[in-house]
């Protein structure tokens, strides 16, 4: 998602600021703010053609029916204006490139401001922050195009970046320059090599890091060259387009530019409406709506496609902006969007009488609940996402083998490091900062619990019950503990148990066929210290299911 | 059970006893005679005097303390003695800076000095004032000579004036307290006494029920309105309660619950839901990926180059299996949806449609607020069938909404592993927003086909924590899950449910 902000007085040219949020909202664009001055619009990644001022109130238009769509809308003026030639380096680090020539353009008042945000962030969403896709925008007469272009790249080279004042070479660019530092990554290669463009003088641009300052665009700029490079052809290509009709809507004139790739030549843009078979009982298997020709035509029209009857299904002209429509299914989506959700009429779904089930765990989770909620202790549910300090170092537990631990790789909080191993210091950390509130305190949670071994991961849901006042004891935990046992109708025997998170002596393991599955006794006053409890607490630590299989 | 007169306790019925002998006692008697401690006397004390069975007569005790300046005072004279002493010595002094502040303004007071141009002079009464006794030291003096005497009362009343000055000038502390002189009898106590006593049960017992005792006795009785102890029920964790009603709400229509891992590769939790290799969402600053284990290896090979061809067909680019088995904890409930599709979705046709849900914690890589979690609680329902519509989704949520009383409405919107994609929301008068509730649509075609089936799958997603602000009151999410035990016995319920 991007958000992207007009402002009020250029939109309210084209449409009141009330029926623009309205509109925008029924295509499903979220209206993320508005003030007296603009409005800011969050667009769904699957419309990159609306990160662009013209393209958007082209959208809202045909909506509204402001605008009726044409299949002739979008030309290229007759004639290439010039060839650019793909040198055989760059197609290892950066292979594809399209580009186009637009003359007569008016960039007065905010158009070039609107122009530049909307390659900033296309190039930034859609084109993976520069790395897919990037685009430069030059000052067509400040290039000496009389024998072409290169699109190549090298390891040396100069260029006097956007904003600056000396050239420079192309690694002080990616050491110096702050466009360069940030983007460089993406164009990592052994080689050390880097795209740029040139023309008979100059290199024109460092790809994708920085233009150079002698093509800089400003607002009485009237003819543009406009490049489009990246990994992926077909973005490439989509990309020219929607910028080819943006700019034609505007009212300039655009070019085709030849790009010469040795074994093949092709001129780009290619801004053409593209047919679309769609069979109209099709919508209604989807939609649940029935629909017939005309107004499925009139519904295609409002999202800007020209539409024609075809025996039981339209023909319909997918306009070159439209990049995310590639099948059938597409434009039922956009005929759902301009028959309006709200509309479709909610149909039940008739099926036999049938039961429904719980899942496992929470049949069991929730008896295990009711048992301690019995036995008076209150519940509690934290984070699964903990860390070694609570998990481990303050349960007294200070080498624990950390290849048995569920660890994150990158976290943006120093309390999410890795998954609990126990329920148990959950609970402890919940009574430690409890300590003004009258004793008794009794708590359980019943939770995931994680490990690990030898590559195999074990999810498990266990129990933890903690009870602390001045007279908490191993008998009182160990009535618990068997009723607990007990009321899961389990057979086990209790046994001596060493636990470093409980006193010597005072800890019992319960083993169910000779294997360990918790523990309990009196927690050990060095633990009670680390998690700031003043009082004795008598605890159970339980696993009640040892890797769920799901 | 004891034999009392009625409405007094055993014990004040053996104090009155004491008195009624009719002789003065003091506390120090009574606590003898009776072996009870002086607080344990002052409250039968108390409640024998509310009835007025006895008099208390009261005398007032004064602690007095001579501060070390007062002791001083005494010994070396006071200041304006010492002053007007000096002064005698050299016939008149120069005012300067040196001269006590303090010890001048007494003099003044008490008319022992002038000032002639610039220098101090004894007055006459100044002159006979000199090394004669001077009252305040006097008076301080046999405060502390007299302290704890009979005397001291007289004393305090008499010279009252003159004593606040010596206290204001921080010489001595004077502290007044009443004090049981004496305690008597009074006729309405004689009375009492002559009272028949009766029998009275205080506490039933086992002997008393079973022997029929308590026929012939009345019971003592309680002060109702005592404060007692406050009592702390157990109580379930609000989400867990909130999540049940969800999970009957979703039954009650005909869905059964399913589970699935919480670590998941990403095949599972992006690729297979279509997500591009490339996307935002799959970077460190959102997911949280584990370094242990770094990998989990994708076990179903048919659905692994299923959805290698969906992606190259669908993207266009290049398919990595080494980023698709990175280990994560899952983002979204929809990797459960997933996998049964892939579980249900071909089963004999008469059991169709299929109506599942999940219920459990996703995670993003967030840095935490008040606002924000990283640890989330999500609902992800599917229906799998063979000829479902999005009408047929827009009915199941409104079903589902109306039933919690909320007016939903639908919107498009867009995720990638559905199409048509619409989000469910509502306006809110409290917030005058439109507040989101869902979201999802019908799964795409590349997904359900890479996923063996040719069913047609309704899909959708919901937070159900901000859900709770409706039905906790509470003034965060972190508030909810930080289980500060008195929150937890404490918080209330805005909704039933």
């Amino acid at each position: 998602m991007a958000v992207i902000t007009f402002a009020l007085g250029d939109i309210e040219k084209h449409i009141s600021k009330d029926k623009f949020a309205e509109l925008a909202e029924r295509i499903g664009m979220e209206i993320e703010g508005i003030t007296d001055r603009d409005i800011s619009i969050d667009i769904t990644p699957n419309r990159p053609d609306l990160l662009d001022f013209n393209g958007l109130i082209r959208a809202l238009s045909y909506m509204s029916g402001k605008l009726k769509p044409d299949k002739d809308a979008y030309r290229l003026k007759e004639g290439t204006a010039l060839r650019i030639k793909v040198s055989a380096d760059v197609k290892k680090v950066r292979p594809y490139i399209a580009a186009m020539v637009v003359k007569n353009i008016d960039l007065s008042g905010n158009r070039l401001k609107y122009l530049i945000d909307f390659s900033e962030k296309l190039s930034d969403t859609y084109g993976r922050k520069r790395r897919k896709l990037a685009l430069g925008i030059h000052n067509l007469d400040t290039i000496d195009a009389s024998s072409g272009l290169v699109y190549g790249a090298s390891s040396e080279g100069r260029i006097m970046p956007l904003g600056g004042t000396k050239e420079m070479s192309f690694s002080e660019v990616m050491e110096e320059n702050r466009k360069g530092m940030q983007y460089k990554n993406t164009i990592a290669n052994k080689a050390g090599l880097v795209p740029f463009l040139s023309d008979s003088k100059n290199v024109l641009s460092v790809i994708p890091l920085t233009n150079s300052e002698i093509t800089k665009v400003t607002e009485s700029t009237r003819s543009l060259l406009v490049d489009i490079t990246g990994t992926d052809m077909k973005t490439v290509n989509d990309t020219a387009n929607i910028f080819a009709c943006s700019f034609m809507d505007m009212g300039a004139e655009v070019y085709g530019c030849e790009i010469d790739y040795g074994k093949r030549q092709v001129t780009t843009p290619s801004p053409e409406y593209r047919e679309l078979r769609l069979r109209l009982y099709k919508i209604e298997a989807t939609l649940g709506i029935n629909m017939d020709n005309t107004s499925a035509i009139g519904l295609g029209e409002m999202m800007g496609y020209p539409g024609a009857q075809y025996g039981n299904s339209v023909l319909f002209y997918i306009p070159p902006y439209r990049v995310d429509v590639l099948n059938e299914q597409d434009i039922i989506e956009d005929i759902a969007i301009s028959y309006g959700y709200n509309n479709i009429i909610p149909e039940p779904i008739f099926h036999p009488i049938a039961p429904s089930y719980p899942s496992q765990i929470t049949k069991l989770s929730d008896f295990v609940a009711n048992v301690a909620l019995g036995h008076g202790f209150t519940e509690e549910i934290n984070q699964v996402l903990t860390n070694e300090e609570t998990n481990f170092t303050n349960m007294g537990i200070s080498n624990p083998d950390k290849d048995k631990v569920i660890r994150i790789a990158y976290s943006k909080t120093e309390n999410a490091t890795m998954l609990r191993t126990d329920v148990l210091p959950s609970l402890l950390k919940s009574l430690g900062i409890s300590t003004s509130e009258p004793l008794p305190q009794k708590v359980f949670e019943v939770g995931e619990t994680f490990s690990i071994n030898s590559g195999k991961v074990f999810e498990n849901i266990s129990l933890a019950m903690a009870t602390e006042h001045s007279k908490a004891t191993f008998a009182e935990i160990k009535s618990v503990a068997e009723s607990i046992m007990g009321s899961l109708g389990m057979e086990y025997e209790i046994k001596a148990g060493t636990n470093p998170s409980f006193i010597e002596g005072r800890c019992a393991a319960i083993e169910v066929n000779g294997e360990t599955v918790g523990f309990f006794g009196e927690i050990h006053p060095a633990v009670l210290n680390n998690f700031k409890i003043e009082e004795p607490v008598a605890a159970l630590e339980l696993i009640l299911i040892k890797d769920i299989k799901y | 059970m004891v034999r009392a007169p009625e409405g007094i306790s055993k014990e004040e019925s053996m104090l009155l006893s004491y008195l009624g002998g009719g002789a003065k006692r003091s506390m120090e008697d009574i606590c003898k005679a009776l072996g009870i401690d002086q607080s344990a006397a002052a409250s039968y004390l108390e409640g024998l005097e509310n009835l007025g069975a006895i008099s208390i007569q009261r005398s007032k005790q004064y602690d007095i303390q001579l501060t070390e300046e007062g002791k001083k005072d005494i010994q070396e004279g006071f200041p304006e003695e010492r002053l007007i002493g000096s002064i005698a010595k050299s016939n008149g002094l120069k005012i300067s800076g040196s001269i006590d502040s303090i010890a001048l303004g007494w003099a003044r007071k008490n008319g022992w000095v002038t000032v002639e141009s610039g220098t101090l002079k004894l007055t006459d009464s100044g002159k006979s004032a000199v090394g004669k006794a001077y009252p305040y030291r006097e008076l301080l003096s046999s405060l502390e000579k007299e302290a704890g005497s009979t005397l001291i009362e007289k004393l305090i009343k008499e010279d009252k004036n003159k004593i606040g000055e010596l206290s204001k000038r921080g010489l001595v502390t004077i502290k007044e307290r009443n004090q049981i002189s004496s305690i008597s009898i009074t006729d309405e106590g004689r009375k009492l006494l002559a009272s028949k006593p009766e029998e009275m049960i205080t506490s039933l017992s086992r002997d008393i029920i079973k022997s029929g005792a308590w026929k012939s006795s009345k019971f003592k009785s309680y002060n109702v309105s005592d404060p007692t102890e406050r009592a702390y029920p157990a109580r379930m964790h609000p989400s867990h309660r909130f999540f049940n009603y969800i999970r009957s709400v979703f039954s009650g229509m005909g869905f059964s619950e399913v589970e699935g891992p919480i670590i998941n590769n990403a095949f599972w939790n992006f690729d297979a839901l279509f997500s591009p290799q490339d996307h935002p969402t799959r970077d460190m600053q959102d997911t949280f990926f584990l370094s242990n284990p770094k990998e989990i290896d994708i076990s179903d090979l048919e659905v692994l180059g299923r959805v290698r061809r969906m992606h190259k067909k669908g993207w266009k680019s290049a398919w990595k299996e080494s980023l698709a088995k990175q280990a994560l904890l899952r983002t979204h409930n929809t990797v459960v949806s997933v996998k049964n599709i892939l579980k249900y979705g071909n089963l004999d046709s008469s059991v169709y449609p299929v109506k599942l849900f999940s219920l459990g914690k996703v995670f993003r890589n967030e840095s935490i607020d008040y606002k924000h979690l990283n640890e989330l609680n999500q609902l992800d329902g599917i229906i799998i069938g063979n000829s479902l519509t999005l009408s047929n989704l827009i009915f199941t949520m409104r079903e589902f909404y109306s039933y919690l009383g909320i007016d939903v409405k639908f919107k498009p919107s867009y995720f990638p592993f559905v199409e048509p994609g619409m989000e469910g929301y509502y306006y809110n008068k409290e917030h005058n927003d439109n507040i989101e509730l869902f979201g999802g649509g019908i799964i795409r075609k590349e997904i359900t086909k890479a996923m063996g089936t040719n069913k047609t799958v309704l899909a959708w997603g919901m937070g159900l924590d901000r859900m709770m602000f409706d039905y906790v009151e509470t003034s965060s999410l972190s508030e909810i899950y930080r289980n500060q035990v008195g929150w937890l016995r404490n918080f209330r319920y805005k909704k039933s449910m």
